[in-house]
């Protein structure tokens, strides 16, 4: 890397991203100000629309009591909560009228002729009734009417009894008729139940009295519910389920642009000839516009959240003046640690984003055309993101690898429990560097391609289809990465069909189906040289010798992992079904059997597809190392065990490299046989457990550097 | 200086299938100025284009100052200076930014980047705008400009595609002047051209290329023979392939 080139790159990116100032402001400042002038708009719109509606609903009471209108007159204002502004300067929540005696009758009339339709129940009862006679119906839409005719929201009607209730223990039934083909009934329904609440309550409390009983009776329980948690992790979790996704959607929109305009826009510009002829190394050109694109989206994220977040506070200051408290006062309350964990999130997320839109962008021949291959991308970004919408979805070993849904449900899963999966963060946020990484080092190698830079070329086609020219003696890494997904699907796919035809073919046959029969077919199909993509080439002495030495540390190393992961993993990690299915092939196939089955099968169909392909295509993406770490971490991921992820990936650097320094898969093969044979040992387990930490971790370290000298023991 | 050997290129044509843009060229030019001349579609900008290590041979060997072009292309960017008539200057930044920039790339840093850029701004005009945008400058400022920024790091290769297509005649005529005061002992300027006046003008060596391969090479006067160079030329890309 040279770092004075990649200033320079940086430079020159920042300058011309900061310069196009319709760009900037347009995609970058005006959604930031878009939220205080929406807020303000909205602000205005509600202060004309109160002014307008200045009459609040209308509440008829027909035949009421006294009591009764008593207590509709005391729920027409709302209590007082604490920090509400005193009664005298709040408005009435609905306007009890008095109806004249005419249009009383009138309206007294068709709910009476309604009750006698239907039939009082015992309980309270809020539904409508499933059917209604023609009767019931008339009667219902004259009461419609009727209300209409009088600008009611609803009316409350009390039948009229000559014996006074409490005297004679009958049940008095009040009707409340609403109108609920109004949109503007308010409160004033709510107010009306309220007060037959109340005046029940008290009618109840008279007749307790009577009877000699404390009005306390009526209550034996109380029923108390106390948030406890402080405000700003109420609001961390009350933020849980939207702020992922939120910013996601705003480092996607930030960094979208940016790439189309350092992309295609220098294609447009007839600027990026130039700037490929100059001797600046092609990743460092990539990675100057990778660092503006990320910059631009991480700005737009924080400008965003900053201004959403002072225009909530004014507006929650501006609601408390004037009515009710709103809950978004305590967005600023919501803790540094919420924002400086979502920042952590949201770099790898945006990286991953920003390298594969700068190189989705740099295949397109002009701007409007990067910016409809973009358009796929982004709802691909939407429907990852949404994940952390669904309210059960939870982190998972497998879900952590998937970019951008995984670290975002890590996220949700830390903003929503007080004790984060750290495990799963890391992993995500492992997996989303691993993939910017491979997407960098594809879109690095892009640039180097003519038809980078000259787009009018026509390919040559692919593998046994070429129409002219020779094919690359190995794939590339996308190929590569594309062949690792079909394995990997088939793998997933064909373990539970397999498992019908017995638990032999339930272990041998994914391997062999999924891994390694694809993988000879993906060479044969594709033209590669076998030498130079699988590696099948006959090794040196010296490697035969690395290999034998390096099996008792790979054993060393791993046996060191599963005792240290017995100390630190949580025990409900251990993949017991795994462990279960060893025991039944030992009783179907005998112990010699089993040892040959989990020795010679995976070591002959794994190293051609991690080892062999992934690797070589890797290694023309993103080069040696980072085609060693990146096999290594899906060689272990593959593996669906947190258990057995360590020891595996340990093992994978120590056979990647291996196989690069020897240019052989055929040590790494018996390497990996061998290792696994030592794995199934019967005395393995016990002797893990018995040994302490210290010595665990002495062996381990006795391990990793019997590797590396056992890898340096060989000449590329 | 520059060695080409057996160098091959070709493209795919959906209507004629493989084309040989370049084929199979071998040359070896030494320090001077040599004129690529050729009719459209000979292959100029193709074997140009290889030499920059814009694009990659597919057969034969390339080497600039002893470099070979395909194992070390950065290296061999590092001495020379291409401009063609399709590369653009970044419009978004300064004629000084853009010196700088190129300078930087080239390893120039310090007072040594400060002093070349004063150098070839004074050497090609540009000193009185080195603050102004590229996007203001006329189309001979920003050609010339370009000639600068190839010349920033005073390399021994410079390789000028057609630069004065487009170009007003009183432009052409200012930006063959400067082409002229580059030339120094020890630096090969190669250009490509569809003009004779400026082959008459300025090279000392015409490679003529006719379907991807040299029909003629030469100092002008012996390639044109008895004849006018003009015609001598069109003699040569008017023959069958």
């Amino acid at each position: 890397m040279n770092w004075n080139h990649l200033r320079l790159a940086i430079g020159k990116e920042s300058r011309e991203i900061l310069r196009d100032r319709r760009t900037l402001f347009l995609h970058l400042v005006l959604p930031a100000l878009l939220y205080p002038l929406l807020a303000l708009f909205l602000l205005q719109v509600g202060q004309v629309a109160k002014l307008a509606t200045v009459a609040p609903p209308r509440l008829a009471l027909i035949d009421a009591p006294p009591e009764l209108v008593q207590a509709v007159e005391a729920a027409l204002i709302a209590p007082e909560s604490p920090g509400s502004p005193p009664t005298a300067t709040r408005s009435p929540r609905a306007d009890a009228v008095a109806l004249a005696p005419a249009d009383h009758a009138a309206v007294g009339a068709a709910i009476r002729r309604l009750a006698a339709l239907r039939p009082s129940s015992q309980l309270d009862n809020r539904s409508q009734p499933e059917s209604e006679s023609p009767a019931e119906a008339a009667a219902r839409a004259q009461i419609a009417t009727e209300l209409r005719r009088l600008h009611l929201a609803c009316a409350l009607w009390v039948e009229r009894d000559e014996h006074p209730a409490p005297a004679t223990g009958r049940r008095l039934r009040t009707i409340l008729v609403i109108d609920d083909g109004a949109g503007r009934r308010g409160s004033a329904p709510a107010v009306a139940e309220e007060a037959v609440a109340a005046w029940k309550r008290a009618m109840v409390e008279a007749r307790l009295t009577a009877a000699g009983l404390p009005p306390a009776a009526l209550t034996p329980i109380t029923a108390e519910t106390w948030p406890v948690a402080a405000r700003a992790e109420a609001l961390r979790s009350a933020l849980a389920g939207i702020l992922p996704m939120l910013l996601a959607l705003l480092a996607t929109s930030g960094v979208f642009m940016v790439a189309v305009d350092l992309m295609a826009g220098e294609r447009e510009r007839g600027s990026l000839e130039t700037l490929l002829s100059l001797p600046a190394g092609r990743r460092e050109l990539f990675l100057g516009k990778l660092v503006v694109a990320v910059g631009a989206g991480v700005g737009a994220v924080a400008l965003n959240l900053l201004s959403l977040a002072a225009t909530l506070g004014i507006a929650a200051s501006h609601f408390r003046q004037a009515g009710p408290s709103l809950p978004l006062d305590g967005l600023l309350s919501a803790g540094i640690g919420t924002l400086v964990l979502a920042f952590v999130v949201l770099v790898p997320v945006t990286i991953l984003l920003g390298s594969l839109s700068l190189a989705m962008a740099g295949l397109a021949a002009t701007t409007r055309e990067a910016q409809n291959q973009l358009t796929p991308l982004l709802l691909s970004v939407v429907v990852a993101a949404s994940i952390s919408l669904i309210p059960d979805a939870r982190p998972g070993w497998a879900m952590d690898l998937v970019p951008v849904a995984g670290p975002l449900l890590a996220l949700r899963e830390c903003l929503l429990v007080n004790d984060p999966p750290w495990m799963h963060l890391l992993l995500a946020l492992g997996g989303s560097l691993a993939w910017a990484w491979v997407v960098t080092g594809w879109a690095v190698r892009l640039l180097d391609e003519e038809s980078f830079c000259y787009p009018g070329l026509v390919r040559a086609g692919w593998g046994r289809w070429r129409r002219w020219g020779e094919a690359p003696p190995s794939p590339g890494a996308l190929e590569a990465l594309g062949l690792f997904a079909l394995c990997f699907g088939l793998f997933i796919g064909l373990q539970p069909l397999l498992a019908m035809a017995g638990p032999l073919a339930e272990v041998a046959g994914p391997l062999m189906a999924a891994l390694l029969l694809p993988v000879l077919l993906h060479c044969w199909l594709g033209n590669h040289d076998l030498r130079q993509t699988l590696f099948l080439t006959m090794p040196k002495r010296q490697a035969w010798l690395a290999a034998g030495i390096a099996v008792p540390f790979a054993g060393c190393a791993s046996l060191a992992w599963l005792g240290l992961q017995e100390i630190y993993l949580p025990k409900d990690l251990y993949p017991h079904a795994m462990a279960e299915k060893l025991t039944t092939l030992q009783h179907a196939i005998g112990p010699v059997g089993l040892l040959v089955l989990v020795t010679i099968t995976p070591g002959l169909c794994e190293e051609p597809l991690f080892r062999g392909t992934l690797l070589a295509g890797l290694r023309r993406g993103i080069g040696d190392r980072g085609a060693i770490v990146v096999t290594s971490f899906l060689f272990a991921a593959m593996h669906l065990s947190p258990w057995r992820f360590f020891p595996q990936f340990t093992l994978g650097i120590f056979l990647a490299t291996l196989v690069l320094r020897t240019g052989s898969i055929w040590p790494a093969v018996v390497v990996h046989a061998l290792h696994n044979g030592l794995m199934v040992l019967p005395f393995i387990e016990p002797w893990v457990k018995e040994r302490n930490e210290p010595t665990l971790w002495a062996l381990l370290a006795l391990g990793v550097t019997g590797l590396w000298f056992a890898s340096r023991l060989v000449r590329r | 200086m520059l060695i080409l050997s057996d160098v091959a290129k070709r493209f795919y044509d959906p209507g004629r299938g493989p084309v040989a843009a370049v084929d199979g060229i071998d040359l070896t030019l030494d320090a001077g100025v040599v004129a690529l001349v050729g009719a459209n579609g000979a292959g100029k900008s193709t074997l140009l284009r290889l030499i920059a290590t814009l694009m990659k041979p597919d057969h034969g060997r390339i080497t600039v100052a002893g470099i070979d072009a395909v194992a070390e292309p950065a290296a061999v960017r590092r001495t020379l200076g291409y401009l063609s008539t399709t590369t653009r200057l970044w419009p978004r930044l300064t004629v000084a930014e853009v010196l700088q920039l190129a300078g930087g790339f080239h390893g120039l840093t310090g007072d040594l980047l400060a002093e070349r850029t004063a150098a070839v701004a004074e050497t090609f005009g540009l000193a009185p705008i080195l603050g102004q945008r590229v996007s203001g400058l006329s189309t001979g400022q920003a050609q010339r400009l370009g000639l600068a920024r190839t010349l920033i790091a005073d390399p021994d290769l410079i390789i000028l595609d057609e630069p004065t297509t487009g170009l007003d005649v009183v432009a052409a005529r200012a930006f063959i002047d400067s082409v002229r005061t580059i030339i120094r002992p020890g630096r090969l300027v190669l250009f490509a051209t569809h003009i004779v006046a400026e082959v008459s003008a300025l090279a000392d060596r015409l490679v003529v290329l006719a379907h991807g391969q040299v029909v003629a090479d030469g100092a002008p006067a012996a390639v044109a023979g008895d004849l006018d160079l003009a015609e001598a030329i069109h003699r040569l890309l008017s023959e069958p392939a």
